[in-house]
């Protein structure tokens, strides 16, 4: 028997290689944000320095540093619910409808069915997720059957059922829910949360040991959040069910052969992605508005699908990217306050890091897959 | 009566215009084998470069030009990413979304002074007619026929066809796969920004946009990828706008029902109810040579 020599890859090496693109992306966006901001202050460099310091004292400072948390949390949420989808090699494009049922359907749940009594807040809490995620899935399910059924593309059949999503939203918080009393304010919303399912702030369960100000709005959804992500990793890294989505996602062709039944794969990891999406926006409804509008934070579905490339799928790199956009956008608004600069240069700066970035990552992944072939060859000459 | 029935034709044809435009601009990229999800971010950008070149050019020519620049522009970055460095066609239109809403804003503000919306544009006439309703009607009688024309009728149009069908043969006969991605991508760009020209020319906010170029492309699946039919369906989006502006159906209908009907019917046709829609063959897939 011919004995393989022992494997002389380093791995080391290769772990460095993947960290190129990103740290690419990010150069080449500090750059550009360099230009745009001598561009906006018109030529001041000192200014532009400013700027540069501005955005390092938003990592040093605690108040900003819970903005950063507390906006990276539905990020976070929405970037591991692309990524479910991205490894099986689906685009789930319809988050964003998904959250805005997912919070309608819970909010349903809240206003009627819940538990009035404060004691049974957790269990409250555990419905809530459970319906939201119910809401989720439930309109990932029309494009999940077209696509296992009739292999509608779903790209477009999410993009519809965002537009309807937003209707039937609008639809219900105007009629059947409609909270509005006479008088009062003219924005368009349901009832009040029962107080028993509201989320408590962070800052009262620690009892003052909370590191952040009582205004940051982080709430018991950081739990949900946290949980997820720790659930989903186990997934897709330790149960059989991951490594299918993993191996239809990246070899559709090899996973059919060795059994892998690729429609109900997809379905399935398109149902869950619908469900995780429901999560998203717990923050803000059962948080920090405590009632159910149309009117609440739009774009995180798609800002998750962002989350998800720039963290390659990964859960650890899905958290690490949702809080690189949460440093952008907290000191997108530190430099809005401190120097008029527009807050919306970082949604450019966030849409360049994503193309640098991919375009990167694609060159740096066929380098690798040159330097591999390359070392397996050299290390069949050896014998 | 005849004139509650020209209110309606003339405010389907106005409320059509965007979404028709998107759809033959889908239909140019998509024919040359791009996906193209950025069509929104051209609306925005484009109805942005109107108002903005209108209002410092004082002309609705200069308006017209950025317009359409602006479109151009983001067009070519995404033909740079996707063809030439070939990265996923649906990341990059998210991403050029993103861009597209930030650089309006920004944009906005240093110009206008205002992050959410421009300041009133009175250069809105072209040979005294009202550019809005000029553009709108040209897409119907001119430029919807003329690329079923250049799609259908010119060799230009074979190549690009051939290339978003099968560009391993089309390579081989000597087409430039590369070229003709470019093309498409690019004469989608330029219709798309008719289309972002003729959504308000005369002031511009954010997210006007709306999701028209979403629809865009629904339109043009419902339109199975050919020119006029894909305009044609945009109009079944532009006359549920224009039937919810008026008095006695806001009576009777909610008014989130006839908003939703048409994506729950571009949904029906989806599903294969009515008629089968068929994209090319190698729509979406970047083309690498010898892979």
């Amino acid at each position: 028997m011919n004995k393989l020599p022992k494997k002389k890859t380093n791995n080391f090496k290769y772990f460095l290689l993947s960290l190129v693109a990103p740290v690419v992306g990010i150069v080449i966006s500090a750059l550009l944000l360099f230009f745009l901001i001598l561009l906006i202050r018109k030529g001041s460099i000192s200014d532009t320095l400013y700027a540069f310091r501005v955005m390092g004292k938003t990592l040093t400072s605690t108040k900003d540093l819970g903005y950063i948390i507390a906006r990276a949390e539905p990020l976070a949420i929405s970037g591991i619910a692309a990524a479910i989808a991205f490894r099986a090699g689906v685009f789930n494009i319809g988050t964003e409808g998904q959250y805005y049922i997912g919070g309608l359907v819970a909010s349903i749940y809240a206003i009627y069915f819940s538990i009035k009594s404060p004691a049974f807040h957790w269990l409250n809490v555990i419905f809530v997720v459970l319906f939201a995620m119910l809401g989720g899935a439930l309109w990932a399910l029309i494009p999940a059957i077209l696509k296992m059924k009739k292999g509608v593309h779903e790209v477009i059949t999410t993009i519809m059922m965002n537009q309807i999503a937003y209707t039937t939203a609008k639809y219900f918080v105007n009629g059947p829910l409609s909270g509005v009393k006479v008088g009062e304010s003219l924005e368009p919303k349901t009832l009040d949360f029962p107080p028993s399912v509201t989320f408590h702030k962070l800052y009262d369960i620690f009892h003052g040991h909370f590191p952040f100000p009582k205004y940051i709005p982080l709430y018991e959804s950081l739990f949900i959040a946290a949980i997820l992500i720790f659930i989903v990793y186990i997934i897709i890294f330790y149960t059989n069910w991951g490594f299918e989505i993993e191996m239809l996602g990246t070899n559709p062709n090899a996973a059919k052969y060795s059994g892998v039944p690729p429609r109900l794969v997809v379905f399935n990891a398109m149902l869950w992605s619908g469900a995780i999406a429901g999560l998203i926006n717990l923050q803000e409804i059962f948080g920090i508005k405590g009632y159910y509008t149309h009117h609440m934070t739009s774009g995180l579905g798609f800002d998750g699908i962002a989350v998800a490339l720039i963290g390659y799928n990964n859960p650890i790199g899905v958290v690490l990217a949702a809080l690189l956009f949460g440093f952008l956008r907290t000191a997108g608004y530190n430099l809005q306050f401190e120097l008029g600069i527009p807050n919306s240069t970082m949604d450019l700066i966030t849409g360049f890091i994503i193309i640098v970035m991919v375009i990167a990552s694609v060159a740096m992944n066929r380098y690798i897959s040159k330097l591999r072939r390359k070392e397996v060859l050299s290390g069949a000459g050896d014998r | 009566m005849w004139h509650t029935l020209w209110f309606i034709l003339r405010s389907t044809i106005i409320s059509s215009a965007p979404i028709g435009y998107a759809a033959l601009g889908g239909v140019f990229n998509e024919r040359s084998g791009v996906a193209n999800i950025a069509l929104e971010g051209i609306l925005l950008v484009s109805s942005f470069g109107y108002v903005a070149g209108a209002f410092f050019g004082h002309s609705a020519w200069w308006g017209l030009f950025w317009g359409i620049m602006a479109g151009l522009l983001l067009s070519l970055i995404h033909a740079v990413a996707t063809v030439t460095f070939k990265i996923n066609h649906i990341v990059s239109g998210v991403a050029l979304n993103t861009i597209a809403i930030g650089v309006t804003r920004m944009l906005s503000l240093v110009m206008f002074g205002q992050e959410t919306q421009s300041k009133t544009n009175s250069y809105t006439q072209i040979f005294g007619i009202n550019i809005q309703w000029l553009v709108a009607l040209m897409l119907f009688l001119v430029i919807a026929p003329l690329s079923y024309w250049l799609l259908f009728k010119t060799s230009l149009g074979l190549r690009l066809r051939a290339v978003g069908e099968n560009p391993e043969a089309a390579d081989s006969l000597g087409i430039n796969v590369e070229k003709m991605r470019y093309t498409g991508i690019l004469l989608g760009g330029i219709v798309t920004s008719l289309g972002g020209i003729a959504l308000y020319p005369t002031i511009w906010q954010s997210g006007i946009s709306g999701g028209r170029g979403f629809i865009g492309l629904a339109s043009m699946i419902l339109g199975n990828w050919m020119p006029i039919r894909s305009v044609l369906a945009s109009t079944i989006f532009g006359f549920a706008d224009a039937l919810r502006l008026l008095d006695f159906v806001q009576a009777y209908i909610p008014n989130e029902f006839l908003t939703a009907l048409p994506y729950v019917l571009v949904l029906i046709v989806l599903a294969g109810f009515i008629g089968k829609a068929r994209p090319p063959r190698a729509d979406g897939v970047p083309y690498i040579r010898g892979e």
